[in-house]
């Protein structure tokens, strides 16, 4: 892996066309921007593995009595549409 | 695929996050239309609650930009209906507290029956949205812009 050392407002250019700027330090948190084309996916590592689990858990919870639940969450999700609401 | 309980198997060529391994699920619309299940075709034991978000969340406009292996996918032409649909995980104790993934929707091409579940790089929507929120917890309402794209 290469380290480098930046201070604030110092850039890293990856390829031609992503760049990377140190915008803020606080205590240990670092702020960095990312200038990126679009179709380049930028996440925090964590979120794919928070999208896992909640569809892990999402599986887990569905398997209760179907036709039970989805009546009584069409209700309730009925009463909640916007034409509906009081 | 609007009507009234329609079913179509959509393929996800990456599987979804969390069962990467599965390919194929079965989409049961139910007649209201703005809920669906949608059952694992190897597995039924893998099913999910959908539900169709922007009925629930006006606000709920993603910014969506497709990664090249997205766009290969999905594949979208002019004329497609590319159909949005959220995950929600039910509290089956109380179904009020269920809550539904606005940070990944399932994007579905209902011309090639091909879909992906995007991660949304916009941190403004969360994976656990509350499906019916109290006064305080409306979308988009974090402290700063952290993580929001401009």
């Amino acid at each position: 892996m290469l380290v480098l050392s930046r201070k604030i407002n110092e850039r890293i250019m990856i390829g031609d066309n992503i760049e990377i700027v140190v915008v803020a330090v606080v205590g240990d948190q670092v702020r960095i921007g990312i200038e990126a084309p679009k179709d380049i996916k930028i996440l925090r590592s964590e979120v794919y593995e928070e999208v896992q689990n909640q569809n892990v858990k999402a599986s887990a919870a569905s398997k209760l009595p179907e036709a039970e639940l989805s009546g009584q969450l069409k209700q309730m999700l009925k009463g909640n549409l916007p034409g509906n609401k009081e | 695929m609007d009507g009234k309980g329609i079913e179509s198997v959509i393929f996800f060529p990456d599987g979804i996050p969390g069962f990467e391994e599965l390919k194929e699920f079965s989409l049961n619309i139910e007649e209201d239309t703005f809920l669906a299940r949608m059952d694992a075709v190897a597995n039924r034991e893998i099913a999910f609650f959908l539900i169709r978000s922007q009925l629930f969340f006006p606000e709920y406009l993603p910014q969506v930009d497709l990664s090249p292996r997205e766009t290969e996918i999905l594949d979208i032409a002019v004329a497609d209906n590319v159909d949005v649909w959220n995950i929600i995980t039910v509290h089956a104790n109380d179904l009020a507290q269920s809550t539904v993934n606005l940070r990944a929707p399932l994007i579905l091409n209902a011309r090639t029956h091909k879909g992906v579940q995007l991660i949304l790089s916009d941190e403004i929507h969360s994976s656990r949205q509350p499906l019916f929120p109290t006064q305080q917890d409306s979308i988009g309402t974090k402290n700063d812009q952290e993580g929001a794209v401009d």
